[in-house]
Order: structure tokens, then C-alpha cells, then sequence
């Protein structure tokens, strides 16, 4: 029997002015059904872009006043929540002082671009000023502003929050441009986990084992990448390295394959696999590392478990029906039942990961080419969807936050690089470029 | 919701009030408008805190780098698992067809053969790797090939081999050749035998 919760609530900017009349956001709508609980975005299709203008800013002195424009006209067209203006393309130009003219406002305004948004780079001693001001063209009002201190080294970061702040501001949501991207790098002959901001810019080295570091998986607080391990000379271990001490301790060293690690989105456990009862079974472990609980018990091979957003349900592969399927139980292992099945979604389905807003399961599907591609499905099997359909080999999928994004591996520019693409499969971009093998993206909280 | 009222002013207000609304569902805290000036700055962290909101009078919001400790490289560990491996002898690599961990009969007849050698020598530890070609994913990869291994433990051991045994998989992350092609698949799809000296 299902239970359905709607908090929906209907927003009409009459104030912005025609351009923008239409704007509904319809809250999550959480449907409880026996033992399946999905979060449903609602809004799929009725979301229409704010269209806002970004006008150029201002930098003091000799400071690159372009870069963190690009960087927040990106972030913002990357929300896809914003219609973001080409002004160039209208002609319109700001003019020199910190507030573009009133001519160009005006234009602006009067080309549909409502929301407005100008800033200024400046210095400060040593460190940069980073000033942006929001205003609303219909009501001839500065809605508000922010103002960011900090090093120059950190001027990208102060236009992804302010993109941030815009996401915020105009739907509640938490914006995804501070987020980081975990991943795995092939370095000197071995695989190192590398983190990376969202947009592919300023990758880090975080392990130095010359050796095999594999599958990062983020802890919600965002501060420790649970990983599988080669490094003990044997069998792999999942470690947990934390990025703010740069301490690292075994979390699961169980005789066997010990990999897929996978926190929960409470951080109160990490799932995993494990072959120490002879084949691969799933089992979850407090965040202390101490209790252990089985959760599969078949066997065949259950592996790689992916949490939904609630944490009461689990995802996972089983090759229990003679190929690699995708399952669903209980986060206790209980309820344990198929989600794919041979006959209708093809013989080869793995590496499910469920996206943070409930309403798709991204997976590896295998085509008849014996590629490896990627496939949506809708927690209730009804929906599926192929993601990626072109000549690669397309792998490890992982959600932005904000349940729009696709982040996965690639073979289609060469050796292997991480991509992100929307959902709708519009959007694909690349994030690494480094003429090596890349692989396993992680995507954390912003 | 309905809007109630007239006006645009009651419409915003209208609009502000749902947006603070559905911040209770997100983790943001707006902020107070400041009326002192200047020094105090909120800290924000760029990975994590929290999003403060606009204010008609912005205070100074701190924008440090997310700066990571990293642990160093344990350099003997490093040289000392390469010296491990500069010393190994392999015996014949057996082969599998594709998705299978099933031994063919060419693979059986080389783990014959391989553990005639090995009861010569039986102190010495034997190390068998699984490995996959690159069309599978790379987890369900790490599984099969230690499938692969298994089965050819399982094998050598019933032939009566006396030497210590251990298996390891390394899925599709240790190819022996990257080409796209039938070719290296099949070179790939292996249990690789690794002797190590006993003491």
C-alpha cells in the first residue's frame, strides 16, 4: 500500500517580469511503499531556466578579472537552473565603473534578462576582495551582495560559492560548484587517488603507494576517502585516508577480495565486499571499523553495494541468475530482490549507483558489441533509460549532489579520462586531460 | 501555496518566505544583516561551510583553500615490494575465454605441467594472479579473476602439489598489453603463476 507525501508549492515571480513568468519548483515528493522508499525528483520536466546576466567584472590593478567570471558563468550554466546571457553576443557592454551603466541594465532588462549579477576582483594587501552584488532589473532593486576574502590561489573558489549562493537564493538547493571529485590516476607504472575540483581544475596527488589505490568512495562529512588498497603486498584492504590529518588506517582487511567500499549517506557505515566466506558476499561495518553484519548470503558473486539517499535500501550486482544483474534489498538484507532481469535489459548489468535524489539508478549496462556503456533505471524497474550509446567503453558512474550530473570513465578520447554528463544526456564534458589512464570518479557533498 | 494578496510587494515577500521555507529542508543559514562595518570576517569554509546568504551590507566571508594533508610515499615499502617482484619466477600463464573461469584443456594441460616443476620444489610458495580483459566492469572484474584463480588452485591442488598457495586477483588493472583488440583480450584473460622462494 503506498503512502504518498506531497509538499509542493507553486512560485510565481510576478516580480521579474514577464521573461521569468512561469518558475515552479515543486518540492521532493517521498513515496513510502511497503518497503521501498524512494525520494522523487518531481520537477523533471517543469523546471524553466531564471535567465540572469552576468555582467563583467571589474579587476583592480593587474588581477585576472576574467578567470572568475568563466568560472562562475560556467558553474552557473552547469546548475542547469540558469539561463546565462552571452552579452557579448547582444552587444551590451558594462561600462567602466564597479556597476554596469544604466544603459545596460536597461538593455539587459529589456532582452528578458531580469536577474542581473556584476562583481569586481580587487586587492587587499596581500590577499584578493572578491565583491558581487545580485539585482533585480523589474524592481530596480540590489537584491543583496556578498564579499569574499582570501589568496589569490583561492579566486576560483570564491566564484563556485558564489555561484553557490545564486543556486541557493533562488531554489533552496545546495549548489554543487564547491564540490570535489575524487578519482584514480595511473602514476608511475601504479594507480594513485587523485582529488579534483568539480570542473576537472587543480587535481591533487593524495596517495603515494607506487603501487594499486582503487575505488574512492567519499565520507558525507567530506573529509575521508574510504578506498581498496593493494599496498599490504596481498590480498586488497579498504582503507580510510583522512584529507585533513592525512592519516590513513585498514578499515576492512578480511582474508580475500575486500572492495566496492561505500559509505552511507548518514556516515554511519560503510558497505563493501568481501570474498573471506569463499565467493563475494556484501557486508556493512560500523564507521568504527568494529561490528560487521552480513547482508547477502548466496553462492554466487553480490557485490558492489550502492546506498539510496534514505539508507534503508541497498543496490547492488549478483551473478545469482547465471549473469551480472542488478539487485535491490534492505539495507539489512532483507527484501532481497532483481531489478534487472536477462530478458529485458540485456545480459550484463553492474556497477549500479543510486543517485542522491532517489529517482534513477545509474549502471554499466554491456551492449551486444560487448561495450561497456551506461544505463539509467528507476528504483521501480519501470523506467530505463541508455545514457551513453557511442563507440567507448564507459564505466563507474557517480552522482553530482544534486542528482543532475553523471560523473564516469572513458575510453573515447584515447587511453581514459573522467567525463560528467547531465541526465538527460545533453551536456558531456571532460575533467582530466593528462594523457594517462583516469578512472573511478568519486563525487563529493559540496 | 496560493498567492494571496495583491502587489508585487506582497509577492515577494511572498517568494522570500518560501525560500527560507525550503532552506529548512537544506542546511544554509542565511545571514543577519551586519550594521557594524569592516573587521569581523564569518568564516567560511571553501569545501564545507555553510552558505551564508546575500546581505544588503555584506560582511567579509573568508575564503580559505580546502588544503589536504597528504601522506608521504614509504619509500622502502615501495622498493622493497619491487625488489619482491624483480625476484619472482613464473610458470606458464593459463588462459580463459571470455566471461568464463572454467580451465580449457590447454589450460589444464599446462597446470600438468606446471605442477610436475612444482613438486620438484615443493618449500617454495606459489602466488596465483586472476586477471580479465578490459570488457567487463572493473569491480565485477576484480571477482572473476579471482575466480580464475581459484580454479586453477583448486586444480593444481588436486594434482597433489605440496607448496604453499595463495591467491590474489587483479581484475583488469595489471593488463599485459592495451590494444582494443580479439588479440590482447585474449592475452589478458589469465591466471598468472608467481613462485616465491621459501625460507
Amino acid at each position: 500500500m503506498a503512502r504518498v507525501t506531497r509538499r509542493s508549492a507553486r512560485l510565481s515571480f510576478a516580480g521579474l517580469g514577464p521573461a521569468v513568468a512561469g518558475f515552479v519548483i515543486s518540492a521532493a515528493l517521498v513515496v513510502s511503499s511497503g518497503a521501498v522508499e524512494v525520494l522523487i525528483d518531481a520537477t523533471r520536466g517543469a523546471i524553466q531556466k531564471i535567465p540572469i546576466a552576468v555582467f563583467p567584472f571589474r579587476g583592480g590593478l593587474s588581477l585576472d578579472a576574467q578567470a572568475p567570471l568563466d568560472v562562475l558563468k560556467a558553474d552557473l550554466r552547469r546548475s542547469l537552473l540558469f539561463d546565462v546571457a552571452d552579452l557579448e553576443t547582444l552587444g551590451i557592454k558594462a561600462g567602466v565603473h564597479f556597476a554596469p551603466e544604466e544603459e545596460a541594465r536597461r538593455r539587459a532588462g529589456e532582452a528578458g534578462w531580469a536577474v542581473q549579477v556584476w562583481g569586481a576582483v580587487l586587492p587587499r594587501g596581500a590577499d584578493i576582495v572578491m565583491e558581487g552584488t545580485l539585482y533585480d532589473y523589474h524592481r530596480n532593486e540590489e537584491v543583496g551582495g556578498k564579499r569574499y576574502v582570501g589568496s589569490p590561489q583561492v579566486v576560483r573558489q570564491m566564484a563556485h560559492r558564489f555561484a553557490d549562493e545564486l543556486v541557493f537564493h533562488f531554489t533552496g538547493e545546495q549548489g554543487i560548484a564547491r564540490s570535489r571529485m575524487a578519482f584514480v590516476s595511473e602514476k608511475g607504472g601504479g594507480k594513485e587517488l587523485f582529488v579534483m575540483d568539480y570542473d576537472g581544475h587543480n587535481p591533487r596527488q593524495v596517495t603515494f603507494d607506487a603501487f594499486l589505490n582503487l575505488a574512492p568512495s567519499w565520507s558525507p562529512d567530506k573529509r575521508r576517502l574510504a578506498f581498496v588498497t593493494y599496498r599490504a603486498g596481498k590480498d586488497p584492504e579498504i582503507h580510510e585516508l583522512d584529507l585533513v590529518t592525512g592519516r590513513r588506517r585498514a578499515m576492512v582487511a578480511l582474508p580475500g577480495l575486500n572492495i566496492t567500499p561505500e559509505w552511507a549517506p548518514s556516515g554511519d557505515a560503510l558497505a563493501f565486499t568481501t570474498t573471506k566466506d569463499g565467493n563475494a558476499e556484501i557486508y556493512r561495518v560500523d564507521k568504527a571499523g568494529r561490528r560487521f553484519e552480513r547482508l547477502t548470503n548466496h553462492r554466487a558473486s553480490d557485490l558492489a553495494p550502492t546506498w539510496s539517499p534514505t539508507g534503508h535500501e541497498i543496490a547492488f550486482t549478483s551473478d545469482r541468475g547465471g549473469t551480472p544483474q542488478l539487485y535491490l534489498m534492505s539495507a539489512d538484507g532483507t527484501n532481497l530482490r532483481p531489478l534487472t532481469y536477462k530478458d529485458r535489459h540485456g545480459t550484463y548489468n553492474s556497477a549500479p549507483a543510486w543517485s542522491p535524489k532517489g529517482h534513477w539508478i545509474a549502471h554499466v549496462c554491456r551492449d551486444d558489441r560487448q561495450l561497456l556503456k551506461l544505463c539509467l533505471i528507476s528504483p521501480d524497474g519501470q523506467q530505463r533509460r541508455t545514457l551513453t550509446t557511442d563507440g567507448s567503453n564507459d564505466e563507474s558512474p557517480a552522482w553530482s549532489a544534486d542528482g543532475r550530473h553523471v560523473a564516469f570513465s572513458s575510453t573515447r578520447n584515447g587511453k581514459r579520462d573522467i567525463y560528467m554528463i547531465n541526465v538527460d544526456g545533453t551536456g558531456l564534458e571532460r575533467l582530466t586531460a593528462n594523457g594517462t589512464f583516469n578512472d573511478d570518479p568519486a563525487w563529493s557533498l559540496p | 501555496m496560493m498567492m494571496i494578496g495583491t502587489g508585487k510587494s506582497l509577492a515577494w515577500i511572498g517568494i522570500a518566505g518560501l525560500v527560507v521555507l525550503l532552506a529548512a529542508g537544506g542546511c544554509a543559514k542565511k545571514s543577519v544583516v551586519a550594521t557594524t562595518s569592516g573587521t569581523e570576517t564569518a568564516q567560511a569554509d571553501t569545501g564545507g561551510g555553510s552558505l551564508e546568504g546575500f546581505s544588503k551590507s555584506p560582511k567579509d566571508e573568508a575564503v580559505t583553500s580546502s588544503s589536504m594533508i597528504v601522506s608521504k610515499a614509504d619509500q622502502a615499502e615501495i622498493d622493497a615490494r619491487k625488489a619482491r617482484e624483480a625476484a619472482q619466477k613464473h610458470l606458464a600463464d593459463i588462459y580463459f575465454a571470455f566471461d568464463k573461469w572454467e580451465l580449457t584443456r590447454e589450460g589444464k594441460k599446462n597446470l600438468i605441467q606446471s605442477a610436475e616443476a612444482l613438486k620438484q620444489i615443493p618449500h617454495d610458495k606459489l602466488l596465483i594472479e586472476g586477471h580479465c580483459d578490459e570488457r567487463g566492469s572493473r569491480e565485477y572484474n576484480l571477482v572473476l579473476g579471482e575466480k580464475r584463480a581459484k580454479e586453477a588452485e583448486r586444480f593444481l591442488l588436486g594434482l597433489g602439489i605440496r607448496n604453499p598457495v595463495s591467491v590474489i586477483s587483479y581484475g583488469k588493472e595489471r593488463p599485459v598489453c592495451a590494444e582494443h583488440d580479439e588479440s590482447c583480450y585474449g592475452k589478458n584473460r589469465r591466471a598468472h603463476l608467481v613462485l616465491q622462494d621459501g625460507q
